[in-house]
Parts: C-alpha cells; sequence; structure tokens
C-alpha cells in the first residue's frame, strides 16, 4: 500500500515535471505504459530486463540487512562480465553443461572479490563502504576500458573496429526464449534466487548473523558474532550476485560482448529496487520487475514523444525519498537513529 | 622530470583542487552539524550544469549564482528528507545524487531549454590572471582561476567560521551533543538546516569550478565521484578544514599526476592510459585503508535532532 503511495507522489511529480519541461505529461507517460506493458512481447522483454536488475536487487537487499550499503552494484557487475567474457573466449571450445556453470561462478567470484575488498575494508580497516565501492566502482570501468582497448587491450577483438570483447564460445551462450527480446534463459536462475536469498535471511545461520548484525551490532558481539567476518562475507555474497547477474547479461544478451558502457546504470538501479522491495527478497522482484518496465518504457518514450529517457533516473530519485520516508520504521539503515539519551539533557528540563 | 612539467603539474593541482576543497568544506559544515552528506556529489553535478547553462547565455557571474542556488535548493532537499521526513542520511544522499544526475542528463538533452545543444559548450576563458597572486618558477607565470582563489578562502573562513563564531560552536555541537543544544534553547533542525544549505551551495559552486573553470564544458556525470573523493578528504582530514584541504590537494595531485605523466612520451606509452584514469580512485582507497582505522566522526552523526 505504501509502495503505492510513494509510486503515485512519484508519478504525480514527474508528471508536473515533464509539463514543466515542455512535454506532454499524459502522452509521455501512455506511450510508456503502452511500450512496457502493451503487447505480450513487451513482457517478455520486460522480464529479460528484470532478469539481472534482480539479481543485483536482491544483492544491495542482503546488503541492506546487515547494515551495509553496496553501491558498487555498476563495479560487481562490469567485473563479472569480464570475468565470463575472458574465460568464455578462453574456453570457447567447452560443451555447454561445463562452460555455463563455469561462466556464472567465475562471474560470481569475481563480483565477490570485487565487493569483498570493500568489505575487508570496512571490517578491517573501517572505511566507509559506499566511498569505497563508488571508487572500485570507477576503478572497474577503467579496467574494462582498458581490456578492450583498440590498440593494446588483451581482451579486444583485433578483427573489430570499435572497442569491443573477444567472441565467447557459442556453448556459453544462453538461449534466447523470445525471439527479439532481452528474454533469456537465464531468467530461470535469476528467479531461482529469489525464493534462495529468503532462506538464507529467514532460515540460514549466515542470515541470521546478517540480521542479527544488521539490527543490533552491539546484541551480536553479545551472542559471540564476529562481526567484522559477518561484515566481508555478506559484501562478498551481495557482489556476487552483482558479477553473477554481469556475467549472465554478457552470456545472454546479444551479441554476447563486452564494450563500453555495459553496465548502463543498472547498478544503481539496483539501490531504488532494493529500497521499493523493502528487505524483502520478494519486494524486491516486484521492485525489480517495475525498474525493468520503468526502462524499457521510457526507451520506448524517448524514441516516440522525444522525452529524454533519463526521466526514469529523476523518478527514481523521488520515489526513494517517497518510498523511505514515512516508513520502513524497523530497519534502522533507513532511518536516522532516535537520539542517544543524555539523562543530563532531560534533567535541565529538555527544553525544545 | 623537467622544469615546465613539475610546474604544468603543481598548477594543475592547484586547479583540480579547487572543486575538490569546495565539496570537502561542504561537508565538513554538513557532517559537523550532524547530517551525513553523500549528496556533495550530486549537488556538484547539479552545480556543474547550472553554472554552465546559465553562463552560457547570461555570463559566468550570474552562472556562478545559478550554480549557489540549485546546490542551495538540494541542500534544503537534503535537510528536509533528513530532518524533517526522517530518511537516513544515505539513502537521502543516493536519492539526491541520482536525481542530480538524472536532471542534469535531462536537461542537457533537451535543445528546447538549454539554448542551442552547441551553447552550453563553450563559454569564454574565465581565468583571470591576478599578478599579486601568480607564483613563479623560473620566468614562467601561472595563472590561477578565481575559484581557486575562492577555494582559499573558503577554507579560511569556514576554519574561522567553526573554531571563533557562536554559529560555529552550534554547527559543532549540534554534530557532537544534540541534546546539549536543545537544552541550552538552540533549535537543532534549524542549526543543521542551515549548515546543510550553505553547504549545498558551495559544494555546487565546486561542481561550477569544474564545468566553468576548468572543462568548459558540460559532460553526463562529469563530476566522475569527486563528491565521495571530497568526502574521503573530510575523513582522511578528520573533520577539520584544515586537514581536508591538505587532503583535497593530495587526492588533485594524484589527478595532477597522472594526467601530467601521460604526455612524458616513455611513461605514456608504457603505461596504459586507463590504468593511470585510476590513479585518483586508488589513491582514494588507499588513503582511506591507511587512515580510517583511527578516525572518528562528530558524535551525534545521522542521530535525530529532536
Amino acid at each position: 500500500m505504501r509502495i503505492l503511495y510513494a509510486a503515485l507522489i512519484g508519478l504525480g511529480l514527474g508528471a508536473l515535471f515533464i509539463t514543466v519541461t515542455g512535454y506532454n505529461a499524459w502522452e509521455a507517460y501512455r506511450t510508456m505504459f503502452v511500450e512496457a506493458a502493451g503487447t505480450p512481447v513487451a513482457w517478455a522483454d520486460v522480464l529479460g530486463k528484470a532478469t539481472p536488475l534482480v539479481l543485483l536487487g536482491l544483492g544491495v537487499t542482503i546488503a541492506f540487512r546487515a547494515g551495509l550499503f553496496n553501491i558498487g552494484g555498476e563495479g560487481q557487475f562490469t567485473v563479472g562480465a569480464l570475468a565470463a567474457s575472458a574465460l568464455g573466449h578462453a574456453l570457447s571450445g567447452w560443451p555447454a553443461f561445463l562452460l555455463i556453470p563455469a561462466l556464472f561462478i567465475s562471474g560470481a567470484l569475481a563480483g565477490g572479490l570485487w565487493a569483498g575488498l570493500a568489505g575487508w575494508m570496512k571490517a578491517k580497516r573501517n572505511v566507509h563502504e559506499v566511498v569505497s565501492t563508488i571508487m572500485l566502482n570507477y576503478i572497474a570501468l577503467g579496467l574494462g576500458t582498458y581490456l578492450i582497448n583498440i590498440r593494446y587491450g588483451p581482451l579486444h577483438d583485433s578483427s573489430a573496429m570499435n572497442p569491443q570483447s573477444l567472441p565467447i564460445g557459442s556453448g556459453g551462450i544462453l538461449p534466447t526464449l523470445v525471439s527479439r527480446t532481452d528474454l533469456h534463459a537465464g531468467v530461470f536462475l535469476a528467479m531461482l534466487f529469489v525464493p534462495v536469498a529468503a532462506w538464507i535471511l529467514r532460515k540460514s545461520v549466515f542470515g541470521y548473523e546478517i540480521r542479527l548484525v544488521g539490527l543490533n551490532p552491539i546484541a551480536a558481539k553479545t551472542y559471540g558474532i564476529n562481526e567484522g567476518s559477518v561484515i566481508w562475507r555478506t559484501m562478498a555474497f551481495s557482489g556476487a550476485l552483482a558479477g553473477l547477474a554481469g556475467a549472465m547479461e554478457l552470456m545472454g544478451i546479444y551479441p554476447y560482448l563486452f564494450k563500453n558502457g555495459f553496465s548502463a546504470g543498472r547498478g544503481f538501479d539496483a539501490i531504488t529496487i532494493a529500497l521499493m522491495g523493502g528487505g524483502s527478497p520478494l519486494g524486491t522482484l516486484f521492485a525489480a520487475l517495475f525498474l525493468g518496465a520503468l526502462r524499457l518504457g521510457s526507451s520506448g518514450m524517448e524514441t516516440i514523444t522525444g522525452v529524454p529517457n533519463e526521466l526514469s533516473l529523476v523518478l527514481q530519485g523521488i520515489l526513494i525519498i517517497a518510498v523511505t520516508a514515512p516508513a520502513l520504521a524497523n530497519l534502522k539503515l533507513f532511518r536516522r537513529r532516535a537520539p542517544e539519551q543524555n539523562p543530563n539533557a532531560i534533567e535541565a528540563g529538555g527544553a525544545s | 622530470m623537467n622544469t615546465a612539467l613539475l610546474i604544468g603539474i603543481i598548477a594543475f593541482t592547484l586547479r583540480a583542487s579547487s572543486p575538490l576543497i569546495y565539496a570537502a568544506m561542504a561537508g565538513i559544515l554538513s557532517e559537523r552539524s550532524g547530517v551525513v552528506n553523500i549528496a556533495l556529489e550530486g549537488m556538484m553535478l547539479i552545480g556543474a550544469f547550472t553554472g554552465l547553462a546559465v553562463g552560457a547565455t547570461h555570463g559566468a557571474p550570474a552562472g556562478v549564482m545559478a550554480a549557489l542556488v540549485s546546490g542551495a535548493l538540494l541542500g534544503l532537499l537534503h535537510a528536509t528528507t533528513t530532518q524533517k521526513m526522517r530518511v537516513g542520511d544515505i539513502v537521502s544522499g543516493v536519492a539526491i545524487n541520482i536525481l542530480a544526475l538524472g536532471l542534469t542528463s535531462y536537461f542537457s538533452r533537451i535543445p528546447a531549454l538549454s539554448g542551442a545543444a552547441g551553447a552550453v559548450i563553450g563559454v569564454p576563458e574565465w581565468s583571470v590572471t591576478l599578478p599579486l597572486w601568480i607564483p613563479s618558477f623560473g620566468g614562467l607565470k601561472v595563472s590561477q582561476s578565481p575559484f581557486t582563489i575562492g577555494a582559499w578562502l573558503c577554507v579560511l573562513s569556514v576554519a574561522y567560521f567553526l573554531w571563533r563564531t557562536p554559529w560555529g560552536l552550534r554547527v559543532t555541537a549540534a554534530g557532537e551533543n544534540p541534546a546539549a543544544l536543545k537544552a541550552a534553547g538552540v533549535n537543532v533542525v534549524r542549526v543543521r538546516f542551515g549548515a546543510v544549505i550553505v553547504g549545498g551551495a558551495l559544494a555546487a559552486l565546486g561542481g561550477a569550478q569544474l564545468s566553468l573553470g576548468l572543462v568548459h564544458n558540460f559532460t553526463e556525470n562529469m563530476t566522475a565521484g569527486r563528491g565521495y573523493i571530497a568526502l574521503a578528504a573530510v575523513v582522511f582530514g578528520r573533520w577539520r578544514p584544515g586537514g581536508a584541504f591538505a587532503a583535497c590537494l593530495f587526492f588533485a595531485f594524484a589527478d595532477a599526476l597522472q594526467s601530467g605523466l601521460q604526455v612524458i612520451p616513455s611513461i605514456g606509452e608504457r603505461i596504459p592510459t586507463e590504468f593511470m584514469a585510476m590513479l585518483p580512485y586508488v589513491a582514494t582507497l588507499i588513503a582511506l585503508v591507511f587512515f580510517s582505522r583511527q578516525v572518528r566522526g562528530p558524535g551525534a552523526l545521522n542521530q535525530s535532532g529532536d
């Protein structure tokens, strides 16, 4: 219900914004809706667009539950795709039943390592993960650009004029389920992670540690939980999901190559998704579908009505505030802490 | 390394440091008052855009004014969400950064609003040569933009404000012990609003320096993490203006070094440009890894003020 209010507020402010900037808001929204939900093909495409977003969103959600802000999805997604691209080329002779899992694992490992580094910095060195993950984003971006540099990039396809990676083996390609859409077989694995993440958070020891550290680090310590270890393991797991998403995107979307701008802001979409999902894996799934539709709809809207598709970013900014403002009371991460009670101040009369 | 290159690197360090310095001072004001401010990135970005867009049509001074206003508005938003709507500081900061990225990219693609798309590019050189301030090395003159001198004055002003004025004391108290400040009859929320709004304007000024003074152009997401680097400088400088200033110089030096070294053929050919471009980010990470451990921020960061 709260999400509904937030979406209404977001769309309302967005409409005002479109009108003020000289476009027809009704026309823009109508086009966006038709493009994203008008036909069964569009639904399939939304599902395809949501596939990496589900994994990225789950990663951010799990980190949230431990009180961690993983805003490095862009970088983790990128290194995951790079790892799959490199390995997919090196092992191009492998059959699909071996190559596909190998590439999934390589992407998850790369993303996990990338985020795990930020986790280690947080646990051992008190480096705030917001700054470290952003720095790692730019480093990953540079790494990708280097690897496919036309002149000296070790991953660059010398037969191509543009900076793009070498092709992966045909065994590593995930079959497209509906032609001319982004929907590929990876969607099954991505969807499987929704109940898996819910199980991990609710039933597993790791999930219990994550929740306890997120809700009350002091209590966690009293129970003998090693906070530092939980922090870096959570970050690594969160990054592994993002890296898996990157690998899957490379293996599932034609032309199965790494190019500059590969992550295309999806690491940041993941933050909106996790916030809208309110910390629950099922909520994250719905939010990912919504963002997938927003992505598809806004690019269609730009082509047809000329309203820049960056409108979707403006909407996301408004949505985050609208969604988090009144609620999420039980997750302290989303809210400002209550003031620490200072007995002297209260005795002094607590004038306000 | 020859002298000309060395002077070039020093001059570039000074230029590249000023956007960071403005943003770091903004971060100090905001965090000293108890509000975590990762929205610095978005505030810089919106300042870079409005500064250039308004500057291109109405002249650079108008552009600077517009940048200040746009940043102050984002500051007002950050203060409202965190102090009135009780959104967490980091969530609000992320939202503002996404919003600013969306707004600036959106507007820079609307021809009707930015004049012709070409008008956004090509603001006349605004670096003024001030004879008194020019350091001369071996007969070579280095001109610095007024923004750079402004940045140094900004450090002095923020330091004076924080340590020597009653208002500065209230800002620090709002961040250290809001309950005590409240007991003394001061409205904590109002103090924080002031600090975050002024900070927003300052960070936007840093962004305007980037677009108007340094690059003479606006490109999508042109701040490229500088807001976060400035935040790292605040931590590195232990929430003190002087310390953050030194940290900004260090990070800007890493930036200058990478562009300077690329020019030297013997190095530029051997090390790929992409690795050089990573230098500021790697330097920031390493600095944080070595210096974050013992630091402690203001006591009531991210705590409610009422």
